[in-house]
């Protein structure tokens, strides 16, 4: 029996050799990181309007009937969050990134869980609670209680955020041609600025108590003579350490402006500080600039 | 896939003439486990052709092998980063110690860290880059982590340092299910979210 064994051993070692993981690698697209996702593991579709609109009708997400009745939760998809359960974080950065970057028809998160489990006529629960999906448009779930993205953001663009205008030196809207002119952002006393806190009115918030903070995002400068700088992150400044100055060729009145970018982020019942997924440009009123030419004169004294 | 088809058939086939020449029954086909077969595993009936259970990775930073959330999220950034040291070293091995056998992405990413490696090619430089990660839902003891980031357009290149394929960048998410077994996290899938 040795030599069989030795002929079949080499005969499978041949067979092997021929079968080699390089030839067979070829073309298979697993060297393209997504590619070898598809077809591997695939991919995970979130749950879409019409098939949350399913659930909601007593169907299954497929549309077909439901052949038990459930009752569903809905958890915004934090590490902590259980169905069944108070959230323990209502919200968390990593569910809104999750969708952060959707069209509203896409959905703006947060991303959420849709939890259902079987109940008796009576509504008592039959069984264990069970993952149907998870779905960027957490407000549409059944039953849910989840503030959506969308209704955060809103609020946001509702924020009665602060009108910028412009600080301009030399001082009284008025320089001289070649000589360099300074630019600042300055905020008024109305209007919420960069770091100051608004609170949304609850009743559109679900009850929650929503805290928005606006960010400076951007500035852009209009000299008003044509040309203008930005979008730049620099407020500006004065005198000599300002970064944000133009030189006028001409003598003229130049109608200048500010518009700042405002992100923003937000705290949901006194939970941590997210980043909203969303920006509102804000632009400040007209501020006629007088340039003039300066003449050299000799003055007998 | 089709590689790890591939040695599924060779494993099976060398299994089956050596055990028919032993007069024996012939012995399950090989599973996909990792880590793959190797020629040494191969060539003797007497030795499993795979272990079901790979070996830990001894290198999983501390803060990995929390069972938290925050530990799940640690996994994956420690576990992306082997990934791009697999495709740009490149070195196999490095995926499989931290894949659960189940996970048919994590083989067939295993699979072209080897298959780069036996062709004596490699990612030019690290072919994703993380841009953020977040433990979301957890449920029957599966933690599951989004993972959102780029496929940076790369170069597959040779030993002699010459471009043999392109890859395009693209924006990817995935969504990775953990599973803590042994005192550690595990990727258990690993899909393409769309």
């Amino acid at each position: 029996m040795t030599w069989q064994r030795s002929a079949l051993a080499l005969l499978g070692l041949i067979a092997s050799l021929i079968l080699t993981p390089t030839a067979a690698h070829a073309g298979d697209g697993n060297d393209d990181m997504a590619q070898g996702s598809l077809n591997g593991d695939g991919a995970t579709v979130r749950l879409q309007r019409a098939q949350i609109e399913n659930l909601r009708h007593a169907r299954e997400v497929n549309g077909k009937a439901s052949k038990a009745s459930y009752e569903y939760d809905t958890v915004v998809a934090c590490g902590k969050n259980h169905p069944g359960q108070p959230a323990a974080e209502p919200y968390c950065a990593s569910a809104v990134k999750a969708c952060a970057g959707n069209t509203p028809e896409q959905g703006q998160g947060p991303l959420a869980a849709i939890y259902r489990r079987a109940v008796s006529g009576g509504g008592k629960p039959q069984g264990q609670w069970e993952l149907v999906g998870n779905t960027c448009f957490p407000d549409l779930a059944p039953r849910s209680k989840v503030l959506s993205m969308a209704q955060i953001i809103s609020a946001f663009r509702r924020t009665p955020f602060a009108k910028p205008t412009l600080h301009i030196q030399p001082e009284g809207n008025t320089t001289l041609v070649t000589l360099p002119t300074y630019f600042q952002a300055t905020w008024p006393a109305q209007g919420f600025q960069p770091g100051e806190v608004d609170t949304a009115d609850p009743a559109q918030m679900l009850g929650h108590t929503v805290r928005i903070r606006p960010l400076a995002a951007s500035y852009t400068y209009t000299f008003g003579d044509g040309t203008g700088l930005g979008p730049t992150s620099s407020p500006g400044g004065t005198y000599p350490d300002g970064d944000v100055t133009h030189t006028y060729d001409r003598a003229g009145t130049y109608p200048t402006r500010i518009a700042v970018t405002y992100g923003g982020e937000f705290s949901l019942d006194g939970g941590p500080w997210i980043r909203i997924p969303a920006t509102a440009t804000i632009t400040g009123p007209t501020q006629p600039l007088q340039v003039r030419t300066a003449h050299n004169r000799l003055y007998n004294n | 896939m089709g590689n790890r088809t591939t040695w599924s058939w060779a494993v099976t086939l060398s299994a089956l003439v050596l055990t028919t020449g032993c007069g024996g029954q012939a012995q399950p086909e090989a599973s996909a486990s990792r880590p793959a077969p190797t020629a040494g595993t191969m060539t003797t009936a007497s030795s499993p052709a795979t272990s079901s259970t790979p070996a830990i990775d001894p290198n999983i930073p501390t803060a990995a092998r929390a069972h938290t959330p925050a530990g799940a999220e640690a996994f994956v950034r420690y576990f992306l980063t082997r990934f791009n040291a697999a495709w740009s070293g490149p070195q196999a091995g490095l995926i499989s110690s931290l894949s659960d056998t189940e996970c048919k992405t994590c083989a067939n990413w295993e699979d072209t860290a080897r298959d780069l490696s036996s062709k004596n090619r490699r990612y030019s430089a690290d072919p994703f880059s993380l841009q953020f990660v977040g433990a979301t839902t957890n449920t029957l003891n599966v933690q599951q982590v989004i993972a959102r980031g780029v496929q940076q357009p790369r170069h597959i290149v040779d030993s002699a340092g010459h471009s043999v394929d392109a890859k395009a960048r693209k924006e990817l998410q995935f969504e990775f299910a953990l599973t803590w077994r042994d005192g550690t996290w595990w990727a258990h899938t690993i899909r393409l979210v769309q």
